[in-house]
């Protein structure tokens, strides 16, 4: 499918679904019911018309013989480096604050390193793991003055309690 | 001149000056020099990502620290662009056409002090150009009411979202998704909760940091995987000779710098015309000019001068709207414009009345900044290049790790983690289906108060929209917003006519 017919496409079904939603906005009760509505509404007709005037434009485009630029040729493995950077991402944000800082940055600059620096340069991607977990961890706490989630064995056991792990972590 | 705009100056001076300030303009210099030499970490993305390790300093200190790290980054940017053919930001595009032969030929010592003095000059020249402008643009701005701040915001949106005929339709998508993401959160004028799907973490609203920090950075670096393996190890040059030019050099470039550079400062106080259509434009203008234009391309120091001085002057321009006006010029000036915010300030013509040893004090930081950033460019350019040698590959996880603990810093909660990652995967898609990210940045900046004055100004005409037309500074406003739109179209048609005359 052409880039611009899947943008098109894209801010349709955008438009759609925040219009659908904005209707289901409750009244306002001071003022005019309908005052939160309105700009909402108004930003997803403009969504929906401008997805159809991308989608005729390229249309158009695509008739008069126009061919798209074919997109830049792309490392073989980037999907698998986009797809674990982002499940990386994920699972740091839920062991952050049960894990702490310290535990849980330590693994997530490693995986992460291993993921996109490969695992066979495991001795730098060690080293740079600990240089970034404990100088930022020295900055934030001595320098900025922000204190950084510890390791919270309670907050781990209702997490696990929580996703029906059976660990006795006790 | 007036007095009191001397007088505001030198207290702009005293709170510049002050050694904490003063040291964080150095670091903040050093710091946005290295991130605009790294490719693909630009100006916006850096201070996005250093922003959050702001809010423990003080207003002016930070950002004074912040408006440091940008003109660091746009002395920077062309470090890549002589060293390596890759520029650090779009800004430094133009500095590759002669920048780079100039390095092919054994003269990038030349190259390196040429773009840092014509930087620097440029950067100064605007800095006098801004004191000039800047009052008399705040008073005037005194006039604006809800539907004028409305309608200039309605400009400053479309004029940064049809930057090209081409993209005119995206950029206006990418506003309007940007605009969506401002009505998430509880309603501040009905206290109805808006697409909040019952999550309180949801209530208070969409961070704008995170947005940033999401489409910018973490978007950027998921682009950047795609060509990863490909780019390798980097050998750059780091010995260097004295970092000097020569009395002929410096003759060939004067006129350029001093000619280019207020065609960058009004690019820059346009909006949506950002440092790469300054740089690219006096590149072209100083091309036309040159005695010697068959040399543009081959390592001609007047194409590297010309497009420096104006990239530097129009980053200097971009901050007349948004200290003036309140509204963002640029993407960058769209993430200082919330840093503003989040400061409790209200950025506009009553900041330079309520916060005046905020105001000047920035603006006096740019003339401080300027000498910072052309002392650490020159002698200091052999060390800071070697930053040029770190692996992609290295260097992407830690800009990832960064982010993270700047999104965490935002409410102290982890809380944002997934939104941030989901936020990422949005800018990535912009990028692969060439959406433009600066329109949606800007709109969810301004989006909220956008909203707000839209709805005062309903409130104040009992719903009639003809208060939108109501005062002859509305009506240019639509006038402007209306061309900005068709401007692309225009100048295609006018380019073709001309084509068919000759």
């Amino acid at each position: 499918m052409r880039r611009d017919t899947v943008v098109g496409l894209f801010s349709v079904a955008l438009g759609a679904l925040y219009g659908t939603a904005t209707l289901r906005i409750k009244d306002a009760t001071i003022g005019s019911p309908w005052a939160p509505k309105v700009f909402p509404l108004g930003v997803a007709a403009f969504l929906v018309v401008l997805g159809i005037v991308a989608l005729i434009t390229d249309r158009a485009k695509a008739r008069g013989g126009h061919v798209e630029r074919a997109p830049a040729a792309k490392d073989p493995g980037c999907a698998k480096l986009i797809i674990g950077t982002l499940v990386l991402c994920a699972v740091y944000g839920y062991a952050f604050e049960p894990f702490g800082y310290i535990v849980s940055t330590l693994c997530f600059m490693f995986l992460l390193l291993t993921l996109v620096n490969e695992p066979k340069r495991w001795k730098s991607n060690i080293i740079i793991t600990l240089v970034f977990t404990f100088f930022l961890w020295g900055s934030f706490v001595y320098v900025f003055d922000i204190a950084l989630p510890s390791f919270d064995m309670d907050t781990v056991k209702e997490l696990f309690a929580f996703t029906g792990g059976g660990v006795n972590l006790g | 001149m007036d007095s009191g705009v001397i007088q505001n100056l030198m207290l702009g001076f005293s709170v510049a000056l002050k050694w904490q300030n003063f040291c964080m303009m150095i670091v903040g210099s050093a710091l946005g020099t290295v991130l605009g030499m790294l490719p693909g970490l630009g100006p916006s993305t850096g201070i996005a990502l250093l922003l959050p390790l702001t809010f423990v300093m003080p207003p002016e200190m930070a950002l004074i620290t912040m408006c440091a790290v940008y003109y660091g980054a746009m002395f920077g940017g062309s470090r890549s662009s002589i060293l390596l053919n890759i520029p650090g930001d779009g800004a430094a595009v133009a500095s590759c056409f002669d920048g780079y032969p100039m390095s092919q030929q054994g003269r990038a010592e030349a190259a390196l002090a040429i773009s840092a003095i014509a930087s620097f000059i440029g950067g100064l020249i605007s800095c006098v150009a801004f004191v000039v402008v800047a009052m008399p643009v705040a008073r005037f701005a005194l006039r604006f009411g809800p539907p004028e701040y409305f309608v200039l915001m309605v400009f400053a949106l479309a004029a940064t979202a049809a930057i090209s005929k081409d993209q005119l339709v995206k950029g206006l998508i990418a506003m309007f998704i940007g605009l969506a993401l401002t009505t998430v959160g509880i309603d501040l004028q009905s206290g109805v909760q808006r697409f909040t799907f019952g999550s309180a973490e949801l209530q208070s609203g969409i961070d704008f940091v995170v947005v940033i920090i999401g489409v910018y950075g973490l978007g950027e670096i998921l682009y950047e995987y795609h060509t990863l393996r490909a780019k390798g190890e980097t050998h750059v040059q780091h010995k260097f000779g004295r970092i000097w030019i020569t009395w002929e050099d410096w003759k060939r470039c004067w006129l350029p710098i001093l000619r280019q550079t207020p065609v960058g400062f009004f690019i820059g106080v346009l909006p949506g015309a950002g440092g790469t259509i300054a740089a690219m434009m006096s590149y072209n203008n100083e091309k036309q000019l040159s005695r010697h234009p068959e040399e543009f391309g081959k390592g001609a120091i007047e194409g590297l001068a010309a497009p420096e001085a104006a990239n530097n002057a129009c980053s200097i321009g971009a901050m007349i709207p948004m200290f003036t006006l309140g509204v963002p010029g640029s993407g960058t000036t769209a993430v200082m414009l919330g840093a503003l915010m989040i400061y409790g300030l209200q950025p506009g013509p009553l900041l330079f009345e309520h916060n005046p040893e905020i105001a000047w004090g920035v603006i006096a930081s740019f003339f401080l900044g300027n000498v910072i950033c052309a002392i650490i460019n020159l002698p200091l350019a052999g060390l800071l290049v070697r930053v040029l040698s770190v692996p992609p590959r290295v260097l992407y996880p830690l800009v990832v790790g960064m982010a993270f603990l700047g999104v965490y810093t935002i409410n102290y909660s982890a809380s944002e983690f997934l939104l941030l990652s989901g936020l990422g995967l949005l800018g990535y898609f912009m990028k692969c289906y060439k959406i433009p990210t600066a329109p949606l940045i800007l709109a969810i900046v301004v989006g909220a108060s956008m909203e707000q004055s839209f709805r005062q100004s309903l409130l104040l005409s009992d719903g009639s929209a003809s208060v939108f037309f109501r005062s002859s500074i509305c009506n240019v406003l639509w006038l402007l917003a209306v061309l900005s739109v068709a401007w692309p179209f225009i100048s295609d048609w006018l380019k073709k006519r001309k084509a068919n005359n000759n």
